[in-house]
C-alpha cells in the first residue's frame, strides 16, 4: 500500500489516498492508527525537499524540466518520490510494501519504536521501480488536467470526484503492484 | 529548564563549562533574568584576566591565549537525565561544573555556601554573589568568608566581568583538586559502568555499511559532500591505518606483548584523553591537543575504538578553537595518517588567510609536564606538520568520519559500545557545523566565530576579539547580520535566500545544504525513541533549529512534531519555559491552521477545510499546551480546534475537549468567549394572544376575541403599517382621506369598510404595546457533537429600557441544553417595559452567555454568504438579520360584559322577524380612557363574496344580489345609544336591532366590529384597537313560497261566491265602477307553507286588496289567490327602462344579449319588481302573538317566467284586442253583435301591413271549435277578415263586428285570433279574452 497525495497553493492537501489492492486502502484502514497520522506530516515535510530540488539554488543546473523528481526522501527507510507539474501542483507518494504492511498489521514492526525489528524493517523496505512509478505519475497528471478542465473545479480546491479516485486507484493496479 | 545551552549546541561544545545559576532570596523571574543575562554577556573569559593559580595542569599563565567559555543553566542537566552519571566518566563535560547563587538579600554567605554544597554536591565550585547595594554584610565578613563569596553591582562596567574572572580562577582550582581525583582511577566506558542502562546505538543500516546507500535523496549534492567524500576516503584509509598499525605494532611488539601491557596502554590512553577533555575545559587547547594526540596514539593501538573516536573529536575541537584564536601550532603525522587529506600548498594558505604567520609559533606541548611513560612512539619535531600547510576544513571533515567509524565499530562490542546519546550528540554538534559551514566557502574567521559561539548565540558586545586589540564592538552588525533567523516561518518558495548571508557566488560553500540534509538523515536510522525524554528534546531541538537555518521549515515542523508527540506520550509533568510556547504558536502559524479563518473568510469556507493533519498538528499542540498549563493557549487552540475542524472530529474526540480542554478553561476563566458566532440564528417577537382578556372574561360570553392594532394617524400614513386618520369629526375625516389624500393605486383593492392602509412590511416585523405579555423565539444552532447549555439570554444592554427578557427562565441554575448537532428554539418571555412612540428599535443582537462563560453579543444569522458580490457587507460571512419593532403606549382595553337575548353568542330566529338585543361595554383598562367607539358589523354572506362575483351575472341578477347585499350593509343591524368615550373602569350598554327580514338562505353569521382608541399625546391622532365579536345566527324558516302562479280570469263570478275574499274584491270593483273589465285583473295563486312547528296565521296584501286572515298548520301549503290588475303597457313600458345599478361605475361589462333579450329581461324584471313591491304577507304565530314577522317573497320566487309576464303585461303582444258582446243570453233565431276592437301595440314601419282576424267559435261545453261550415250557427260574410295597418296608423282602434243568429241552443264562446295568412294560418297572436253567450 502506498500514500499518495496531491498538494495543492500553499501546500493544501487536495487530494490524498490510500492505493493498495485490498479493502484495506479504505480510509488506511491498513495503517495503525498513530502511523496513519504520521503519514501526511512526512509528506509535508518532505516537501522542503521538493521546494529545494525543483526552485532552490541548488537545483541550478539541474534539469528543470522533468517534472518526475525520483526518489527524493526516506522516512525510517521508506522511499518518498514526488512530481512536480508545470502549474507547480505536487505529487507527492510514500511506499510501502506488503511486507511491511503485514508486519505493521500484526504490530511485529513499528518504524517508530521498536529498535530490533526497525532493522527489519530497514532490510523489507521497498525498492522504488522508477520507471513504473514515473509512469503512474505522468498518468495521474493527465487524470489532473482533465480535473483542472472542468469548469466547476477551481484550482487549489480539493478533488472530490469518485471518478477521478477510481482511475488513480486502477492506474496505481496498474503500475505500482 | 532553560532553553539557552539547547540552542546554542555549538561544535566545540564540549569546550564549555556547564555552569549553574541558582537564585537566592527574594528574586523574581524576570528580575532573575535580568540579571541572568548580565552575566552571560561575559560568558567568554580570558585566561589572561585570571589570577595564575598553582596548578602546572591548569595554570591559566600556561595559555594565556585560551579563554574559558562558561555555559550557563538555571537546572542541572543530571536531574532532567540520571542516565548522564554514566557518561561522566568518558564525556566529563557532560557534568555541571560551576555554580553560581545569586543571592540578593543579607542572607549569611557561609550558611548559603553549606547549603549549596548540600544541594549540589557534585558541583566542584560554588560561589555567592551578592548583588544588592545596600546589604549589611561587611566587607571583612566577606573577605575572610571565602573567595567564593562576591558583591558587587553586576550593572556597573566591569563588575561583572571581574567577578567571572575571580570565578574561573575557582573552577580552576577546583578543576585541579578534582582531577587529581581522576589520576589513579582506572577509567571504564560507559556500556561498562551502566551495563544495560546505558543505550547502546541502533541504526536501521548495517553499521559501516555504505553511507551513500543509506543518505536518500540527495544524489545531486555537490561533490564537497561529506558522505560521497568519506565512502571513497575510507578504503585509502584503512590502507594506511592498516600500515600503522602494523608498524606501530611490530615496535611495540618488543615492549607490549603481554595483556597486561595493553591495559595499561587503554587505561593511560584513556588517561589523556580525559587529561586532554579537562584541558579543554580550562582553555588550554594547546595542551589539550597534545594530551589528545597521545591518547589517539595509545588507544588507537589497543583498538580501544570509542575512546578513540571521543579523542579525535578533541583533537577536531582542538583544531577549530585554535584556529578562531589564530594560533599557528603543529599537528603531529600521526593525526593526518589516521585522518588523510591532502597537505594543502601554498597556494591554498589562502583559504586560512586569517591566520597570521607572522605571530609566535608556539611548540607543541609547551608545558607539558606529564611524559609519556613510553617514548618509542612519542611525538618528535619531525614528525609534526605545520598547521599552515594542512586544509583544516578537510581535515576536519575526515576526523568527523573517522569518529563516526570508530563509534559504529564499537558497536559490535558488548560493553565498550558507543551510546546512543554520545553518538547522538556528535551528530548533532556535527551538524552544527555543517550548518554554520552553509554559509562561507571558507573557515574564516567571521565562520570559525560561528562555530564556536554556536548557531542561535548572538555574540555580546563585550566579547573579546583577541585579534583586534581594541574591544570596539564594530563586527556586532556584521554578526548580527549573519544570524540566522531560525524562527522565521516565512513560508517561501526559496528558502535558500536566508542563507545568503555572505555567500559569495563564485565559490561553492563548505557544504550543501544537501549535505547537511543526508547527514541529518542519520539521525533518522537511530532508534531515538528508547532514548530518555530529555535526551531525545536534546537532539531534536538543535535538530529543528538546524532545519530551520538550512530554510527547511517544513522539515523542522515536523521534527517539532515528533518531539511533541513524545513529549505527549510522556507521563510526567514537563518542565516548559514560556518560550516553548511561542514554537506552538509557530507551528500553529506554518501550517496555515491560524490563517485558515472559514468563520470570517468566504474564500476560506469555500476552499476544503479537510486538512485531516491540521486538525492532527492542533491535537498535539493542544495536548501538550494542556500538559503544561498553558491555559491561554489551551483556550485559543482548543477553540479554534472544535470551531473550524468540528465535522472532522469524532463525538468521542469532541467530548474529550469538551471535558478536558474546555470545561476546565471555562471554570478558570481561560476562555472568555464562545467560539462559535453563528450561535443566534433567527429571531422573532410574537404577542401571546388571548391572554389576559381570556382569563377576565367569562368564557360564556367571548369565545373569540382578536385585537389588531392599528395607528391613527394622518401625517405618518405613508409609513405606517395599518393606518387610520382622525381627528375631530372621525367619521368625515376617514372618508375625506380616503378619497383626497390618497393616490390611486389601479392594483391596489379597497377592502368593504376597511380604513386607509398603507401596508409595507419591510419597515416592521412587530408593534407591541407596554405591558403586553409577548414571547421572544430564537432560534440558536449547536453544530457540535455535544450538547451545549445556553445559561443567560438577554436583550442588548441599550434596549433594556424597552423590553427584557425574563431572567428567571434560563440562568446560570436553570441552563438550556442545546442537544448535539441541532438548532432548538427557545420560545422565552419578553416583557415590554417603555413605549418607543414612533421610532422603530431594531434588535439586531442578543446577549448571549453559553456554558456559563461572560454574555456575548451574538448577531442574527439568517444564511451563509456564498459569494461577495455584495459589497455592502464585505468582510462578512454571514447574512444577517434583524427584527424590528415598536412599542406602543398602553392601551385601553375593552371587554363585553353581557349580551342580552343570546346564548353564548348564539341566535335562533324565524324567517322575516326584527328582534333586539343589548350588549353591554366596559372599559377595563385602569389607567386609559377610550376616547373613541365606533361599532359596525359584518356578516359571513360579505366575507364569503369573492372579489369578482359581478362577473358572469345577468343585470337582473347582479341588481338582486346587490340590493340584498346593500340591505345586508345597511339594514341587518341598526345601533342605539352608542357611548362616545369611556372613562377607565365605565360601563355601558348598546341597544341592537336585527332584522331577518331580507337575509339570504346561507346567512348564519355577523360580526359585530367595536373600533376604539384613544388619543395619541397631541391629540392629533387615535390609536386604534378592534374588537370583533361574531354571533351565530340560525333563522329558521317560517312560511315558504313554494310556488307562484298567474292566471287569466275570462268569466264573471256568481254572486253567491262573493264572501271569498278575492271574488267579493272583484264584485266590489266593477260596482264601483262600470268601465272595469274581469278581463283586466289576473289571479296570482301563491302557495305558502308553514315550515315551522307551530301553526301561523297570515294575510296577503295587494295594493288596495286585503285578504282574509289564513291559518296554516305546520308543515302544511295553502294557495292564496290575490287579484292583481293587468299591467298596461300604456301605463308601464318596461321594454324601455333599463335595470337600475346598485354600484355605478363598473366598466367594460359585457352581457352578449341582442335586443330582444334585453327586452324579454327587462320586461320580465320589472313585472316582477312590480308585483313584488305591491305584495306583501304578514304572519303572525297562532301560538304566540307576539311573534310576527312578513315574508321576502323575492328570495323564493327569484324570476318571473314568459307565460307569467305574458298573462300579466300586455305590453309583449302585437295587437290588444279587445272583444265585446252586445248580449250574454239570446233567445234561438236572434241576432247578436260581437265587437271586437284591435289596436296593434307595435307600430309598423314603412308600409302598409296586412293580418286576418279570424273568429273562432267554441261549444262553452265540449271546448271543441265548431267548423265553419256549422248549421248551429248563421253568420255574416266570413269569419275571417282583413286587417289592415297603415303605415301612418296613429294609435285609433280598429274594429271589426261579427252578427251572428244561433239557431241551436247552446253556449258558446267566441275568441279571435290574429294571423299573416288567411285561415288561421301563421298564427300571430290568440285573444287572451273571450265572450261567452248562452242561447235558450
Amino acid at each position: 500500500m502506498n500514500y499518495f497525495v496531491i498538494v495543492g497553493p500553499k501546500d493544501k492537501f487536495i487530494y490524498e489516498t490510500y492505493l493498495g489492492n485490498s479493502k484495506d486502502t479504505v480510509g488506511g484502514s491498513g495503517f495503525p492508527p498513530h502511523i496513519r497520522d504520521l503519514l501526511p506530516f512526512i509528506l509535508h515535510s518532505s516537501l522542503d525537499l521538493v521546494y529545494a530540488n525543483k526552485w532552490g539554488k541548488d537545483s541550478e543546473g539541474l534539469d528543470n524540466s522533468r517534472c518526475y523528481l525520483g526518489l527524493l526522501d526516506f522516512f525510517f527507510g521508506l522511499p518518498i518520490t514526488a512530481y512536480v507539474t508545470y502549474s507547480g501542483i505536487m505529487f507527492l507518494m510514500l511506499h510501502f510494501n506488503n511486507q511491511i504492511l503485514r508486519k505493521l498489521d500484526t504490530g511485529i514492526i513499528d518504524p517508530t519504536s521498536n529498535s530490533k525489528t526497525a532493522k527489519q524493517l530497514a532490510a523489507i523496505a521497498p525498492r522504488v521501480k522508477n520507471g513504473y512509478v514515473e509512469v503512474f505519475y505522468r498518468e495521474v497528471h493527465e487524470l489532473y488536467i482533465k480535473t483542472l478542465m472542468n469548469p466547476f473545479y477551481h484550482m487549489g480546491d480539493p478533488i472530490t470526484s469518485p471518478l477521478f479516485s477510481r482511475k488513480v486507484h486502477r492506474l496505481s493496479k496498474r503500475y505500482l503492484h | 529548564m532553560d532553553s539557552s545551552p539547547l540552542y546554542s549546541s555549538s561544535f566545540v561544545g564540549p569546550s564549555r563549562i556547564k555552569t549553574i545559576v541558582v537564585p537566592i532570596g527574594n528574586w523574581k523571574a524576570p528580575q532573575f533574568k535580568q540579571t541572568l543575562t548580565k552575566l552571560q554577556n561575559y560568558n567568554e573569559i580570558r585566561l589572561l584576566d585570571i589570577t595564575p593559580i598553582d596548578s602546572p595542569l591548569f595554570n591559566p599563565q600556561g595559555f594565556p591565549n585560551g579563554r574559558l567559555y562558561l555555559d550557563f543553566l538555571t537546572s542541572p542537566t543530571d536531574v532532567n537525565n540520571p542516565l548522564d552519571l554514566f557518561l561522566y566518566d568518558f564525556e566529563p563535560f557532560r557534568k555541571s561544573f560551576i555554580l553560581i547563587a545569586l543571592v540578593n538579600d543579607d542572607s549569611d554567605p557561609e550558611k548559603n555556601i553549606g547549603q549549596l554544597k548540600h544541594k549540589f554536591p557534585t558541583v566542584i565550585s560554588h560561589n555567592l554573589i551578592y548583588t544588592t547595594n545596600d546589604t549589611n554584610i561587611n566587607k571583612a565578613e566577606l573577605s575572610t568568608s571565602s573567595t567564593n563569596v562576591f558583591k558587587g553591582n553586576l550593572d556597573l562596567n566591569g563588575v561583572s566581568e571581574t567577578i567571572l574572572c575571580d570565578i574561573g580562577k575557582n573552577f580552576l582550582s577546583a578543576l585541579t583538586h578534582y582531577y587529581s581525583s581522576y589520576k589513579h582511577v582506572t577509567l571504564r566506558s560507559p556500556g561498562a559502568i551502566g551495563g544495560n542502562a546505558v543505550l547502546k546505538t541502533t541504526l536501521l543500516r548495517n553499521p559501516l555499511s555504505s553511507t551513500a546507500s543509506s543518505t536518500p535523496g540527495m544524489a545531486i549534492g555537490s561533490g564537497n559532500s561529506l558522505p560521497n567524500v568519506t565512502s571513497k576516503r575510507i578504503s585509502t584509509f584503512e590502507m594506511r591505518t592498516s600500515n600503522l598499525k602494523r608498524s606501530a605494532s611490530l615496535k611495540l611488539a618488543r615492549s607490549l606483548t603481554t595483556s597486561d601491557n595493553k591495559v595499561q596502554q587503554r587505561s593511560q590512553g584513556r588517561q589523556f584523553k580525559i587529561l586532554g577533555n579537562f584541558q579543554l575545559l580550562a582553555g588550554r587547547y594547546i595542551d589539550a591537543l597534545a594530551s589528545f594526540t597521545e591518547a589517539v596514539s595509545l588507544l588507537h593501538l589497543v583498538r580501544d575504538y570509542i575512546w578513540l573516536a571521543s579523542a579525535l573529536d578533541g583533537i577536531g575541537m582542538c583544531l577549530l578553537l585554535l584556529s578562531y584564536l589564530d594560533i599557528s601550532f603543529q599537528l603531529p603525522q600521526l593525526i593526518l595518517g589516521l585522518c588523510p587529506t591532502t597537505t594543502s600548498t601554498t597556494d591554498n594558505n589562502s583559504s586560512n588567510p586569517n591566520i597570521s604567520t607572522g605571530e609566535a609559533v608556539l611548540l607543541p606541548r609547551p608545558s607539558m609536564t606529564i611524559q609519556s611513560p613510553r617514548n618509542s612512539l612519542a611525538m618528535s619535531s619531525n614528525l609534526n606538520v605545520n598547521i599552515d600547510n594542512v586544509n583544516i576544513p578537510i581535515l576536519i571533515q575526515s576526523i568527523i568520519e573517522k569518529v563516526l567509524h570508530y563509534y559504529e565499530l564499537s558497536l559490535n562490542h558488548n560493553t565498550e559500545y558507543a551510546p546512543q546519546e554520545v553518538y547522538c550528540s556528535f551528530l548533532i554538534k556535527t551538524l552544527t557545523y555543517m550548518t554554520v559551514g552553509t554559509t562561507d566557502s571558507e573557515l574564516s574567521h567571521e565562520l570559525l566565530k560561528k562555530v564556536i559561539k554556536g548557531l542561535n548565540q548572538t555574540s555580546s558586545p563585550h566579547n573579546i576579539d583577541t585579534m583586534n586589540a581594541n574591544r570596539s564592538s564594530s563586527n556586532t552588525v556584521e554578526e548580527e547580520e549573519a544570524e540566522e533567523e531560525a524562527d522565521d516561518d516565512d513560508n517561501s518558495d526559496d528558502n535558500s535566500s536566508e542563507l545568503s548571508v555572505e555567500m559569495k557566488p563564485r565559490s561553492p560553500p563548505l557544504f550543501s545544504k544537501q549535505d547537511v540534509y543526508c547527514f541529518a538523515s542519520r539521525l533518522f536510522e537511530i532508534q531515538l525513541k528508547e532514548m530518555s525524554c530529555a535526551s531525545q528534546a536534546q537532539i531534536y531541538l538543535p535538530l529543528a533549529e538546524i532545519y530551520g537555518v538550512l530554510g527547511f521549515h517544513r522539515k523542522r515542523n515536523f521534527v517539532l512534531r515528533l518531539l511533541l508527540c513524545i513529549l505527549a506520550a510522556k507521563p510526567y509533568e514537563l518542565a516548559w519555559a514560556s518560550d516553548f510556547s511561542d514554537l506552538l504558536i509557530d507551528m500553529v502559524k506554518f501550517f496555515g491552521i491560524e490563517d485558515f479563518q472559514p468563520e470570517k473568510s468566504i474564500a476560506d469556507a469555500s476552499t476544503s477545510s479537510s486538512m485531516n493533519f491540521h486538525k492532527i498538528a492542533l491535537q498535539l499542540c493542544l495536548n501538550i499546551a494542556e500538559r503544561v498549563n498553558d491555559d491561554q493557549l489551551s483556550s485559543k487552540l482548543s477553540t479554534i480546534l472544535i470551531n473550524r475542524y468540528n465535522n472532522l472530529l469524532t463525538k468521542v474526540e469532541q467530548m474529550e475537549i469538551l471535558k478536558k480542554c474546555l470545561q476546565p478553561l471555562i471554570i478558570n476563566e481561560s476562555i472568555k468567549e464562545y467560539w462559535d458566532p453563528f450561535l443566534l440564528r433567527s429571531l422573532s417577537i410574537y404577542r401571546l394572544e388571548f391572554s389576559s382578556s381570556l382569563s377576565a372574561t367569562s368564557s360564556t360570553t367571548i369565545p373569540h376575541k382578536t385585537e389588531i392594532y392599528q395607528k391613527l394617524d394622518s401625517l405618518e400614513e405613508a409609513n405606517e403599517d395599518k393606518l387610520t386618520t382622525k381627528n375631530d369629526n372621525l367619521e368625515n375625516t376617514k372618508r375625506n382621506v380616503s378619497s383626497s389624500q390618497k393616490v390611486y393605486n389601479p392594483f391596489k383593492r379597497e377592502r368593504a369598510h376597511s380604513t386607509v392602509t398603507a401596508i409595507t412590511p419591510q419597515l416592521l416585523d412587530g408593534e407591541f404595546l407596554v405591558g403586553d405579555r409577548a414571547e421572544i423565539a430564537v432560534s440558536l444552532q449547536n453544530p457540535f457533537k455535544f450538547e451545549i447549555s445556553i445559561t443567560g439570554i438577554q436583550v442588548a444592554d441599550d434596549l433594556l429600557d424597552y423590553c427584557e427578557i425574563d431572567r428567571t427562565e434560563i440562568s446560570l441554575k436553570n441552563p438550556y441544553y442545546i442537544s448535539p448537532g441541532s438548532i432548538s428554539k427557545i420560545l422565552l418571555p419578553i416583557k415590554l417595559k417603555k413605549k418607543t412612540s414612533d421610532e422603530i428599535i431594531i434588535i439586531e443582537h442578543l446577549n448571549i452567555s453559553v456554558f456559563g462563560l461572560p454574555s456575548k453579543l451574538f448577531k442574527i444569522v439568517n444564511a451563509e454568504k456564498r459569494n461577495e458580490t455584495d459589497k455592502s457587507e464585505v468582510n462578512e460571512r454571514a447574512k444577517c438579520s434583524y427584527f424590528r419593532l415598536k412599542i406602543l403606549p398602553e392601551q385601553p382595553e375593552l371587554e363585553i360584559l353581557k349580551t342580552t337575548e343570546m346564548i353564548d353568542n348564539t341566535w335562533m330566529l324565524l324567517d322575516g322577524v326584527k328582534r333586539k338585543f343589548h350588549v353591554t361595554i366596559r372599559n377595563k383598562s385602569l389607567k386609559s380612557s377610550i376616547d373613541y367607539i365606533n361599532i359596525s358589523y359584518n356578516t359571513n354572506i360579505e366575507q364569503n363574496l369573492k372579489n369578482d362575483y359581478w362577473k358572469n351575472l345577468l343585470p337582473d341578477d347582479l341588481y338582486e344580489k346587490e340590493k340584498q347585499l346593500e340591505w345586508l350593509k345597511t339594514s341587518l343591524l341598526s345601533f342605539k345609544d352608542i357611548p362616545n368615550s369611556l372613562q377607565p373602569g365605565e360601563k355601558d350598554t348598546v341597544e341592537i336591532e336585527l332584522d331577518t327580514k331580507n337575509v339570504p338562505l346561507n346567512f348564519n353569521e355577523v360580526n359585530l366590529i367595536i373600533n376604539y382608541g384613544s388619543y395619541t399625546e397631541d391629540k392629533k391622532s387615535v390609536y386604534m384597537k378592534s374588537l370583533i365579536v361574531p354571533y351565530k345566527i340560525t333563522v329558521k324558516r317560517s312560511i315558504e313560497v313554494s310556488n307562484m302562479e298567474i292566471i287569466p280570469i275570462n268569466q264573471p263570478f256568481a254572486e253567491e261566491m262573493e264572501h271569498i275574499d278575492w271574488i267579493g274584491y272583484f264584485m266590489k270593483k266593477i260596482r264601483e265602477k262600470k268601465d272595469v273589465r274581469i278581463s283586466d285583473y289576473v289571479l296570482l295563486l301563491i302557495d305558502l307553507r308553514n315550515s315551522w312547528i307551530d301553526g301561523i296565521k297570515c294575510s296577503m296584501t295587494y295594493e288596495d286588496f286585503q285578504s282574509d286572515d289564513y291559518i296554516i298548520e305546520n308543515n302544511h301549503t295553502t294557495r292564496i289567490i290575490v287579484p292583481i290588475r293587468r299591467i298596461f303597457y300604456q301605463e308601464n313600458n318596461f321594454g324601455n327602462i333599463a335595470i337600475p345599478k346598485v354600484f355605478q361605475g363598473r366598466q367594460f361589462i359585457r352581457t352578449f344579449l341582442n335586443v330582444e333579450q334585453v327586452v324579454d329581461m327587462r320586461e320580465k324584471f320589472w313585472c316582477r319588481e312590480y308585483i313584488m313591491s305591491r305584495l306583501s304577507c304578514h304572519w303572525q304565530l297562532s301560538s304566540n302573538d307576539d311573534n310576527y314577522g312578513i315574508v321576502n317573497f323575492k328570495q323564493f320566487i327569484s324570476k318571473f317566467d314568459s307565460r307569467m309576464v305574458n298573462t300579466i303585461y300586455n305590453g309583449r303582444l302585437p295587437f290588444d284586442i279587445k272583444i265585446d258582446i252586445d248580449e250574454n243570453t239570446v233567445t234561438m233565431g236572434d241576432q247578436v253583435q260581437i265587437k271586437v276592437k284591435t289596436m296593434p301595440i307595435k307600430k309598423s314601419s314603412t308600409h302598409d301591413e296586412i293580418y286576418y282576424l279570424n273568429f273562432i267559435i267554441f261549444d262553452n261545453h265540449t271546448q271543441k271549435i265548431i267548423p265553419r261550415n256549422t248549421s248551429r250557427l248563421l253568420y255574416n260574410g266570413v269569419l275571417s277578415r282583413t286587417l289592415t295597418i297603415s303605415k301612418d296608423y296613429e294609435g285609433e282602434a280598429i274594429n271589426t263586428l261579427l252578427e251572428l243568429i244561433p239557431i241551436e241552443k247552446g253556449e258558446y264562446e267566441i275568441s279571435v285570433c290574429i294571423s299573416e295568412g288567411p285561415n288561421s294560418e301563421n298564427l300571430l297572436q290568440f285573444s287572451s279574452e273571450s265572450v261567452i253567450f248562452q242561447v235558450v
